[in-house]
């Protein structure tokens, strides 16, 4: 095992060097049986890195303690699932998943029905570079088959905030989408070394980036999912450094899908598109750098100071490589550019909500760098938190909210503001009327009575659009209400794919304002038998219990809860003090429903008798989760739909009118 | 045991030396690398799809028939200018069919076209 698990990993950096000369000779010399050869090169890294990963989960599946990394993160008593999720508890493992991922995209680009798509071969070569940095960084920092000197009789176990069902997504999916972002960085980079600015690299990276964006949202709302019922303070978003890191790529791609429409429909936004591909690709290589190097104190980061640094080196070398291609190709791309027609169109729309979300990543980034900044120009190292990025970032989300009820209100290309304020006029209603209702009804806060009603509006206009929609092609063909509705969405996937996203968005917005805004909280010290109420719960504490699983001692705090005088059962608050891990975890209690959960922590005990609870009431929380997955459907409907009208169209248009016809 | 982990990391290496070889030895002609496929051209199904979405914007009062006809004009004539190219290469195949003829051909095709599309 141990042979075959380093022979996969040093092979693989001989076979990734192998093919990158392979490739960049293949292309000098236009000789075909080497590029041929290259791509044999990806296949067998391919090979090699599903080795590597499959010898890894047999090693953590069957614990094999003579390996470092086995004995590092799983014990004897681990569940299996656990075991095997260990693959991405430690630097090592995540570094492998990360490279099999990266040979597995690089596999189905090279042998995709693009394959011989002249812009390939660059493709691959900045892919490869990819991995083979990872190959080389495994091998010198975080060999996952690395041997022990002497073999432990159990393992040291794996951190119990990560056995949880979140974190066996979690890691995947950001993964996902942070290799994912990887292909359009590198079409973008190819389209540019072979001067081709049309929309062909951006039609073809379409759904890739797609595919990178909703791992990305999934992996952000499944470490949101994690953090809430796991870590036990509450919330489910602190704007910790590691947090931010994968939310700022999340932001720029979304920029990037918005204004890569503009330059597929009118071929404008060549530099910006470029531009924020190339960011976004960086901003994931810098959210690694800061999860690695613990210059960032987080309670995510597992850091490492070597790995940091070669993450540091490989990305500057990607900023210089990306910089050079672009400058010496920013005259040729400014050229290309068409202009904006005119000002009050939904291009212009386009590039306002791309402002703001670039605007949004910027003040996180500030906010994430800012006790480096701090640090290095006045010596003391300044934490800015979660009162920063809510002052900057409520405003800008607010912006966004406003923008994403206006923008499908507006047409392509010239639209005029009467007709706006006709489409927008049902919209504004509900907004302004939801607002006066939740004043009725003794709602307080006036930015998130603003928030709420701008969501409303948002919401609302995104229905006006379905109905619309509906009600113009019943026009047009007569169809009945239900196959006019399956049709529009069959027909436009893309656009109402995107609305779905769009109220998706709009689901989690309610909840992120209203548990934000308006969250119940008491600490209370109980005797049995004593009540704790809050809302409309009523707690009653039944005593303390204590028995052991899997070798755990457990601590269980029982509640007799109520709502609103009738009684809904027990909840069962924890404390787990694992064999193998020092701190105690906590087993937060939760009782959800459609408006709210109750939220119940047992943070300390003096007998069996008496114990301290944190209790929270946090409205609409369940919303957010829902919203994702609304967010997820829509992303699957747009991913279906593909072909959309090129920028090739507006060219020949332009020529068209010049030639006065 | 060693010998058997020895004899799958050889076969690692002979398939890995395999991918990497053979397309020096089994290369065929079919498997050559096209040219420059760059597919710059205007296709029909763009313009109906520009065409759709106007019309959309339009039924849904997105902008007023003044805009709309005129943009629907100039994509109308694109398609004429591009359906006519395409004729005329078809036309110096055949050489058997009149303009009149083209023209009716080429606009059941984009009306087919448009069909297919829903």
């Amino acid at each position: 095992m141990y042979i075959i698990g380093n022979l996969s990993l040093y092979l693989g950096i001989g076979i990734a060097f192998y093919s990158i000369i392979l490739y960049v000779w293949g292309l000098k010399n236009k000789n075909n049986k080497m590029i041929n050869s290259a791509r044999g090169g990806v296949l067998s890294l391919v090979l090699l890195s599903s080795i590597a990963t499959f010898l890894l989960l047999y090693n953590l599946g069957t614990s094999q303690f003579q390996y470092k990394y086995v004995a590092a993160y799983t014990s004897e008593n681990l569940p299996l699932v656990y075991k095997l999720t260990a693959f991405w508890a430690g630097n090592a493992g995540s570094l492998l998943l990360w490279l099999f991922l990266l040979c597995l995209y690089t596999g189905f680009l090279v042998f995709s029905k693009e394959k011989r798509n002249p812009m390939m071969p660059y493709v691959s070569i900045i892919m490869l570079l990819n991995i083979l940095f990872f190959f080389i960084v495994i091998v010198i920092s975080g060999n996952p088959f690395e041997m022990t000197e002497t073999i432990p009789a159990d393992g040291k176990g794996l951190n119990p905030m990560l056995q949880h069902p979140g974190m066996i997504l979690h890691p995947v999916t950001l993964y996902l989408g942070y290799v994912g972002l990887a292909v359009p960085f590198s079409f973008a980079i190819a389209a540019l070394i072979l001067k081709r600015m049309d929309a062909e690299w951006i039609k073809l990276t379409r759904r890739w980036t797609l595919v990178a964006w909703v791992f990305l949202t999934l992996g952000n709302i499944i470490g949101g999912w994690w953090a809430y019922l796991e870590l036990g303070w509450g919330g489910y978003w602190a704007w910790d450094p590691v947090e931010n890191a994968s939310f700022l790529p999340w932001l720029t791609v979304s920029a990037f899908l918005h204004s890569v429409m503009i330059q597929e429909r009118k071929g404008m936004l060549k530099t910006w598109n470029i531009s924020l591909v190339i960011i976004s690709y960086l901003l994931t290589l810098f959210g690694t750098f800061l999860v690695r190097s613990g210059v960032l104190t987080s309670v995510h980061a597992f850091g490492d100071g070597n790995l940091g640094a070669y993450f540091l080196i490989f990305m500057v070398f990607m900023i210089v490589l990306s910089l050079y291609v672009v400058l010496t190709r920013y005259q040729l791309i400014k050229k290309e550019t068409n202009p904006i027609e005119s000002y009050f169109s939904k291009e212009s729309s386009f590039l306002l909500n791309n402002l703001i979300l670039v605007g949004g990543a910027f003040a996180v980034l500030w906010g994430s760098m800012y006790p480096l900044i701090s640090e290095a120009l006045t010596g003391t190292k300044v934490n800015v938190g979660p009162p920063y990025f809510e002052k900057v970032m409520a405003p800008i989300l607010l912006g966004l909210i406003v923008l994403m009820g206006i923008c499908p209100l507006i047409a392509w290309q010239k639209a005029t503001f009467e007709r706006f304020i006709k489409s927008a006029l049902w919209p504004l209603i509900a907004g302004v009327i939801s607002a006066i209702i939740l004043v009725a009804i003794g709602i307080k806060g006036s930015f998130a009575i603003v928030g709420l009603a701008s969501t409303v509006f948002m919401f609302a206009s995104h229905l006006k659009e379905f109905y619309d929609g509906i009600r113009a092609r019943r026009k047009a063909t007569k169809e009945s209400v239900a196959m006019a509705t399956c049709k529009l969405l069959v027909k436009n996937q893309r656009r109402y794919g995107g609305y779905i996203v769009h109220i998706g968005i709009a689901v989690i917005a309610i909840g992120v304002i209203s548990s934000h805004a308006y969250v119940k909280d008491t600490l209370q010290t109980v005797s049995v038998g004593e009540k704790v109420e809050i809302g409309d719960y009523q707690l009653t504490f039944n005593g303390l219990t204590e028995h052991s699983k899997n070798g755990n001692g457990i601590v269980v705090a029982a509640l007799e809860t109520s709502y609103k005088g009738k009684s809904v059962g027990t909840i069962n608050a924890e404390k787990i003090f694992y064999e193998t891990w020092p701190e105690p975890a906590t087993e937060v209690a939760i009782k959800t429903n459609w408006k709210e959960d109750l939220y119940v922590v047992l943070s300390s005990w003096e007998s069996k008798d008496k114990a301290t609870f944190q209790v929270k009431v946090n409205p609409f929380v369940s919303w957010i989760w829902f919203g994702g997955m609304l967010m997820v459907f829509g992303t699957a409907i747009a991913l279906i739909g593909g072909k959309t009208t090129t920028s090739r169209v507006y060219k020949m248009g332009i020529q068209h009118k010049k030639a006065g016809v | 045991m060693i010998y058997v982990f020895l004899i799958i990391s050889s076969l690692i290496i002979l398939a890995c030396i395999y991918f990497i070889l053979s397309p020096f030895f089994l290369t065929k002609e079919s498997d050559e690398e096209k040219g420059d496929e760059s597919n710059d051209e205007l296709t029909l199904e763009a313009i109906y799809r520009a065409v759709n979405e106007l019309e959309m914007d339009y039924l849904m009062k997105k902008v007023n028939e003044e805009h709309y006809l005129k943009l629907k004009e100039e994509y109308q004539l694109l398609a004429s200018k591009m359906m006519k190219q395409m004729g005329a290469e078809k036309t110096k195949r055949s050489q058997s069919k009149n303009t009149d003829n083209l023209e009716l051909e080429l606009l059941a095709e984009l009306h087919k076209l448009r069909k297919q599309e829903g």
